[in-house]
């Protein structure tokens, strides 16, 4: 995404052009939605976190400093909506299991695809035993192909601090599909 | 090289931070080490199976759902002050073409805000030069008046261009009234000035006053009588 084209189009907004905040919700609606889903585990909860999340950003464009990254401010405000979520204690959900799809090569390969397929599922049952801030960093690292430096922003850290994150979230994803899994080895 | 050493390598190797020389050093040391290099396969395999899950589509009519919250948006009295004032508007200015046929309303609310502006600089001038002048003007208690008057039709037209941008039907019946009226007062403070002082006033001094007030009345009464038009065809 071009940051000056981000830039071009927040001016607009804040120029009265409300309609103009449509072409930034259909650009980073995706990204916001699967976020919001792979933490709260729950699709209603994903699009109300993602409504308000924008709702916020709109209420504060005026504040978005110029020449930043938009997208990591949208993830900063997103972070907060769904942090703040998560401490009203709901229980997490499992990952509805229609967002994985077996590619072409298993749908060839019966066995490959269950294998593939319980994986997957002992996968996301894990990812929501891991602690939050793990998962977080997990999420935006694998599930959203964020950068560290990305995430460190988004998140409010420091880059060695989201890098590690990042390991010990994998490394307790390990043992948890171990434990998810007990007749299979991860992998 | 120790297993801290190896499982340093591994944390880099997953954060993609491995050199081409770390890494076949790596996969040299970890044939030896079949339980690391099981680690390092598992955790390969969790990133790569988390880095291929399909991305779930947000719902088709989620970009609408969020245009049409947008007023909900929690504003600052102060942002919306300022939004309101500083938001760019496009008003063309035809005086001929305004007073004879369509006012658009911007263009209207601009020629209020004008008067509004005019009469604002009256009232400084007032406000200054009356104490300069003869005291026999300064003991009139009606000329005294003056600035207040000035400044009273300033703000008046001033609200008036502002209630008019808010595209109000309720704003164009007080200003077209209000204009009328205006005109009115004109004319009464023209009179009283006459009655009250008792001495010479120079006609340029009264129809500057007066009839200025009495004109712009009336042109501002045409604009938005035209805009009145304008607004019910719409």
């Amino acid at each position: 995404m071009s940051q000056d084209k981000d830039q071009d189009i927040i001016e607009r907004v804040l120029g009265g052009e409300r309609d103009a905040y449509g072409t930034l919700v259909d650009r980073y609606k995706g990204p916001i939605f699967n976020l919001a889903y792979r933490m709260t585990g729950s699709s209603q909860d994903a699009d109300d976190l993602t409504q308000d999340t924008f709702i916020r950003a709109y209420a504060a464009l005026r504040s978005f400093k110029k020449g930043s990254k938009f997208f990591t401010w949208l993830y900063t405000i997103s972070l907060n909506l769904v942090r703040n979520h998560l401490k009203k204690g709901i229980p997490l959900q499992t990952l509805d299991s229609y967002c994985q799809v077996p590619s072409r090569e298993e749908a060839y390969n019966p066995e490959g695809c269950a294998i593939r397929q319980d994986d997957v599922r002992a996968l996301n049952a894990s990812l929501y035993r891991l602690p939050e801030i793990l998962r977080e960093a997990v999420v935006l690292r694998f599930y959203q192909g964020l950068s560290f430096e990305d995430i460190a922003e988004a998140s409010g850290g420091s880059l060695s601090s989201a890098k590690m994150n990042v390991y010990r979230g994998l490394e307790q994803l390990r043992v948890l599909m171990r434990e998810e899994r007990p007749d299979q080895k991860t992998g | 090289m120790t297993e801290k050493d190896i499982e340093k390598l591994i944390e880099k190797s997953l954060l993609g931070e491995l050199t081409l020389e770390e890494e076949e050093s790596l996969s040299r040391t970890l044939v030896d080490k079949p339980d690391l290099l099981k680690k390092w396969e598992d955790l390969k395999s969790i990133a790569c199976l988390a880095a291929e899950a399909k991305a779930v589509e947000p719902p088709a009519d989620l970009t609408a759902r969020v245009l049409s919250r947008l007023s909900e948006a929690p504003r600052s009295r102060l942002a919306a002050v300022r939004e309101f004032l500083f938001r760019p508007r496009t008003a063309n200015i035809d005086l001929v073409k305004a007073f004879s046929g369509n006012v658009s309303r911007p263009e209207c609310s601009f020629y209020y805000l004008m008067g509004g502006l005019y009469y604002l600089v009256i009232s400084l001038i007032l406000m200054i030069g009356l104490n300069k002048l003869d005291p026999r003007w300064a003991a009139v208690t009606w000329i005294k008046l003056q600035p207040c008057i000035s400044l009273i039709t300033a703000l008046w037209l001033g609200a008036m261009g502002v209630a008019l941008l808010r595209n109000g039907q309720t704003a164009i019946r007080v200003a077209y009234s209000g204009s009328l009226a205006l005109i009115g007062f004109f004319v009464l403070n023209g009179i009283v000035i006459h009655l009250t002082a008792e001495f010479p006033i120079a006609l340029v001094f009264l129809f500057a006053l007066v009839g200025t007030g009495i004109i712009g009345g009336l042109f501002l009464l045409r604009i938005v009588y035209n805009y009145r038009k304008c607004y019910a065809a719409t």
